[in-house]
């Protein structure tokens, strides 16, 4: 029987040679193929739970092909197998397995601290992927939010896990969680701590920020919730309503600074910038309902699995669109109806994914309680005010019909969305979500 | 077996008088010519006559006992069950015959009288719709059915009040054209009419429906025998009982012209003479006292008349109609329009009406006829309704053929005139003396009636009442003569254009309502009940006033214009301000009304048009401003925030830790 983890590391390694072979022989222009091939062995999990690695693998493809556009790459070939890297790694981190022995449960934490680090580092290199000189001043804007929030992230973690592991300090506590997720949210950027992301996505090259906007933001969102949920599980009182309430204004601050921000942006680029921030908020929320969950309502499963879900498919739409949006850019804003799709998708019109995600969400916040109706409430809100302005992108993005690379890129990233008008889809996720809870807690 | 046949017999005086109307309507819809459309008039007269034949059988061969006609109409199982329903009782068998004989030999009047309208299609369907709507409304024992007539009523009447909707002849107007009050014209023209009559009674019938609903919720029943009242007044208690019936007499009230909502009765001249002459005799005004009566039955039948709830209600009643029959009878003596005359003098023998059946709780004196037992007020105020239907049939037949002979509608015609018009003048005296209650004609015995029960009664109402009952029938008798002298007497000499056209029919028609009414006077020795109906006329003080009528009556015909009246004239003429009070206070209160909701309206567009986006805007520049470029602005702002969140930290640790 093989491990996960095997599969994994094999597949890094295997990616690092084929690409480092390629860039001997001066072949680097076909790295893009053993890269996508290299993804693939991360499906190899229980068929039940398949799903996530494979919506991950689809949003790691629309970015190796959108690199591909990108013509003058400063590091061709190590950008695919960057790629791919990522995309391993953050299949990976979902699956990180837990057990209740207490050598076992620091080496867990460990562990985590160290995916962080990998995606974080992974970001120094994607931002200057396209590096003209005037994209360097974003590049360098990024780095640093990227280095503060790594040193924010590993600080607030290590006063966490040693007010957990030396006994139960509350104020440590509260200052570790408080640093961790202040690290977290300038590493996705999240309001208040977003004040690096409309200038380097405005300023940056478009498809290197697209993939900052897409799968780097996956990571640091698992790796908090993996590394909460069964801290929390084993706390419960004040612990848990300071994480909840801390986490559910910072996600509300995110939705409302992100959404009205964006309502007077008019360049696409920034506007996708606020949009992002936005998604970062509903995403916020759905960890919150996640990690907070089993103190606050012990006996429903309902909130897990829906928040989960929520969460993983928000990510899912978040980088999709992205990666299309920023691809539709890059080609000259010809996006024709893939541009109208991925807006409505945004807005949250059903039958598209982004329905489902912000729908479960909601009914996750909603079977949390009193405690979380209000931020669905605040919710719905938001998506009625985000409207105008995804309705306007939409227009603006419209103008031709794509070709080439970007319409492989902007069609599979259209398809993702789509994906939601397949009943099953989204209740597949649901279903596999509620299995996938039980790589969050230790077993009892 | 007189249950089974009863359906068809309703069917026969409902649907056939429409169907029958039907061709003229569709013939006048494609074409306008009165002399082909002739036929098709008679064949809508023809259903009127079915009708009439058919509410013949049900008085004549129907025994005297209560028959109800119950099918299942609307029924939710285990809930309740809503009946299609049928009465035939004292009521409905003698109101339905006097309705359907009345609107044939109107709708025969008509034929004369309407021959060269331009919109005749319009007025055959609408009369006999009008005509069906009473019959049912007459003979359905269930509210909902029965509103359903009442609704056809309201309708009709509309339609029939706005015949002439092109406003483009004075004869049809009411009140003097030019004379304004507070800036507002204080003539009417048809259309406008029209809306007036269906804005009242739509007032009045919103509030009544709700009532109906209370009713079948509290009552378990909206068949009239089938009401559980006493459950209704137990459950809602005194006030209570009061609302629900108050609100559902807002109905009856609206629709019988009752102060304050008498104001569109009078202005209902500008309908047709016919429709004037139906409207105010056996249907529209006569339905809400009818609906009053069948009330009064359904309660006097479940003895709940003198629960406190119930006394309160019919106090109010009392008064409000011996109100309304004085202002009418005192707006009668002094309008110088004949048909408006004759509106007053509806208005007042409706309130007359009313006030009597509103006698009923504090009577405890009943009649037997055959099997019908009826409560002796009930039955005095249905007496009068007939002859007051009869007569005053009569004088708008005779009223609309002055109109055609004189070119007018003001009060005009001297002792000349009444020599062409013999019949005229003839059925004019015949009404006038029935109705004005002179001895010894059937309105003698009635009023000698009602003056038995109301002074009877007197002593705990209050003897406001009699004075009341007293006042008006001397100003009634005052003004019938009045009408009489200013028509074929002393209203000066008629300015004649072209001498008279036929008006044969016209004449037949009101001299036969006219003589009906006459004979009417056997009435009152026919029913076996003597004390209630004849004794009290052969009472000195009764003989008395009756004498003192005769003389009013003789003095008012000679001298019919009386000059002290003449500064109180302009009060009457303008129909005690009700109109300009309506169209400048009350129009006035729905304009304030519309303007507020147009600035709450307004408010709200400027609210999420401007303030809201301009809002957003603001607080979107605010959040953008932060965005200066400068990187080490940025870490500045990133080392604020996070100094901002380790204080709220060392805040909450300090509080709770």
């Amino acid at each position: 029987m093989v491990e996960y983890i095997e599969v994994i590391v094999s597949s890094v390694i295997g990616t690092i040679l084929v690409t480092a072979a390629l860039l001997a022989f001066r072949r680097e222009e076909y790295a893009w193929i053993p890269a996508i091939i290299l993804l693939l062995p991360d499906l190899w999990v229980n068929i039940n739970y398949m799903v996530y690695p494979i919506l991950i693998d689809i949003i790691v493809v629309g970015n190796i092909l959108s690199l591909k556009v990108l013509s003058n790459s400063q590091y061709r070939g190590l950008d695919y197998a960057l790629m791919t890297i990522v995309g391993l790694v953050s299949s990976y981190a979902l699956y990180v397995p837990i057990s209740s022995s207490a050598v076992d449960i620091a080496s867990y934490f460990g562990f985590l601290l160290g995916l962080f680090m990998i995606i974080s580092v992974a970001s120094y290199f994607i931002i200057q992927i396209g590096a003209k000189p005037e994209n360097m001043d974003a590049a360098i804007k990024a780095i640093v939010a990227f280095v503060i929030a790594t040193v924010l992230f590993f600080t607030g973690s290590v006063v966490l896990l040693s007010a957990y592991f030396i006994g139960s300090s509350l104020p440590l506590f509260m200052l570790g969680y408080t640093l961790a997720l202040l690290g977290v949210m300038l590493e996705v950027g999240a309001a208040p701590m977003h004040i690096w992301v409309p200038d380097v996505f405005t300023a940056g090259d478009p498809i290197p920020v697209s993939v900052l906007a897409s799968t780097i933001k996956i990571m640091p969102i698992i790796v908090l919730v993996k590394l909460m949920y069964p801290i929390l599980t084993s706390l419960g009182g004040f612990y848990v309503s300071y994480t909840f309430w801390l986490t559910a204004v910072m996600s509300a601050l995110s939705m409302l600074i992100g959404n009205v921000g964006a309502l007077t942006s008019r360049e696409p680029s920034r506007v996708l910038a606020y949009s992002s921030i936005a998604n970062m908020g509903y995403i916020l929320a759905a960890a919150a309902a996640l990690i907070n969950a089993p103190a606050i309502v012990p006996q429903s499963s309902q909130v897990l699995t829906y928040a989960l879900a929520g969460l993983i498919m928000q990510l899912v739409v978040n980088a999709a669109g992205k990666i299309g949006f920023f691809t539709i850019i890059k080609g000259d804003y010809k996006g024709s109806i893939y541009s109208y799709l991925l807006g409505l998708s945004f807005i949250g019109t059903p039958p598209l994914l982004g329905f489902w995600s912000k729908l479960f969400i909601i009914i996750s916040l909603v079977y949390l309680g009193p405690m979380g109706l209000w931020l669905a409430v605040f919710l719905v809100i938001n998506s009625v005010i985000s409207v105008p302005y995804y309705v306007r992108l939409s227009r603006d993005l419209s103008l031709k019909a794509p070709s080439g690379m970007v319409l492989y890129t902007v069609a599979l990233m259209t398809a993702v969305m789509l994906l939601g008008i397949i009943i099953p889809i989204p209740a597949l996720i649901v279903s596999s979500s509620k299995g996938l809870l039980s790589y969050l807690s230790p077993p009892p | 077996m007189y249950e089974s046949i009863l359906p068809a017999l309703i069917a026969l005086m409902t649907l056939i008088p429409i169907l029958f109307a039907s061709p003229i309507s569709v013939y006048w819809s494609i074409e306008q010519d009165n002399r082909k459309a002739r036929p098709l008039e008679y064949l809508a007269v023809i259903g009127l006559g079915v009708a009439a034949l058919a509410s013949t059988y049900i008085a004549v061969a129907y025994p005297m006992r209560a028959i109800i006609y119950t099918y299942p109409w609307i029924s939710v199982p285990g809930v309740f069950t809503m009946h299609v329903s049928f009465i035939v009782d004292f009521l409905s068998r003698y109101m339905g015959l006097l309705t359907a004989w009345l609107a044939f030999i109107i709708g025969v009047y008509s034929l004369e009288y309407m021959a060269n309208d331009y919109r005749l299609g319009w007025f055959w369907f609408f009369y006999n719709t009008f005509a069906a709507s009473m019959l049912l409304l007459v003979y359905s024992n269930n509210l909902l059915l029965m509103f359903i007539g009442w609704e056809g009523l309201g309708l009709s009447s509309w339609a029939l009040i706005g015949n002439w909707f092109k406003d483009d002849d004075e004869i049809t107007f009411v009140g003097k054209l030019g004379d304004t009050v507070l800036g507002k014209p204080a003539w009417t023209t048809p259309s406008y009419a029209a809306y007036r009559a269906i804005v009242t009674i739509r007032f009045g019938d919103m509030p009544m429906l709700g009532a109906l609903a209370a009713i079948g919720i509290f009552g378990g029943s909206l068949d009239f025998n089938m009401i559980n009242w006493g459950h209704l007044t137990s459950v809602l208690g005194t006030i209570g009982t009061a609302i629900v019936l108050i609100a559902f007499l807002l109905g009856p009230f609206t629709k019988s012209a009752q102060f304050p909502f008498n104001d569109w009765l009078l202005t209902a001249m500008t309908g047709p003479t016919s429709v004037s002459a139906l409207l105010h005799s056996a249907t529209m005004v006569a339905a809400g006292v009818y609906v009053f009566m069948r009330l009064t039955l359904s309660l006097y039948g479940a003895g709940v008349l003198t629960s406190s709830g119930v006394l309160l209600t019919y106090l109010v009643v009392i008064y409000v109609g011996l109100l309304t029959a004085l202002l009418g009878s005192l707006f009668a003596l002094a309008i110088d329009e004949r048909k408006v005359i004759l509106a007053g003098s509806t208005m007042a023998s409706l309130g007359l009406m009313m006030g009597i059946t509103a006698a009923t709780p504090y009577l405890s004196s009943v009649v037997t006829i055959g099997e019908y037992v009826l409560p002796a007020a009930v039955l005095v105020a249905f007496l009068y309704l007939i002859i007051h239907a009869l007569s005053k049939a009569t004088l708008f037949l005779v009223s609309g053929h002055l109109i055609h002979e004189t070119g007018t509608r003001f009060n005009v015609g001297d002792v000349e005139l009444a020599k062409r018009m013999k019949l005229a003048f003839y059925s004019t005296i015949a009404a006038a003396i029935t109705l004005g209650g002179v001895p010894p004609l059937a309105g003698y015995w009635i009023h000698a009636s009602m003056d038995e029960l109301v002074s009877s009664v007197s002593q705990t109402v209050g003897w406001g009442s009699y004075t009341l009952l007293i006042l008006t029938s001397i100003a009634y008798v005052a003004f019938l003569a009045r009408f009489t002298s200013l028509n074929f007497i002393k209203g000066g000499r008629v300015e004649h254009k072209e001498p008279g056209h036929g008006g044969l029919l016209m004449a037949i028609s009101y001299a036969l309502t006219a003589t009906v009414a006459l004979a009417t006077v056997a009435v009152p020795f026919t029913i076996h009940a003597p004390s209630i109906l004849v004794e009290p006329g052969y009472d000195a003080y009764v003989v008395g006033i009756g004498v003192f009528l005769w003389v009013i009556f003789i003095t008012a015909l000679i001298k019919p214009r009386a000059p002290s009246l003449s500064s109180l004239t302009t009060i009457f003429e303008r129909r005690y301000y009700l109109q300009a009070f309506m169209d400048v206070i009350l129009a006035g209160f729905g304009r304030a009304l519309i303007e507020f909701a147009y600035l709450i309206s307004h408010g709200i567009d400027v609210l999420f048009n401007t303030l809201i986006p301009s809002l957003f805007t603001g607080f979107s520049r605010v959040i953008r401003r932060v965005q200066v470029g400068l990187l080490n602005q940025y870490i500045r702002y990133i080392y604020l925030a996070t100094v901002v969140m380790l204080i709220i930290v060392l805040i909450l640790v300090m509080v709770y830790g």
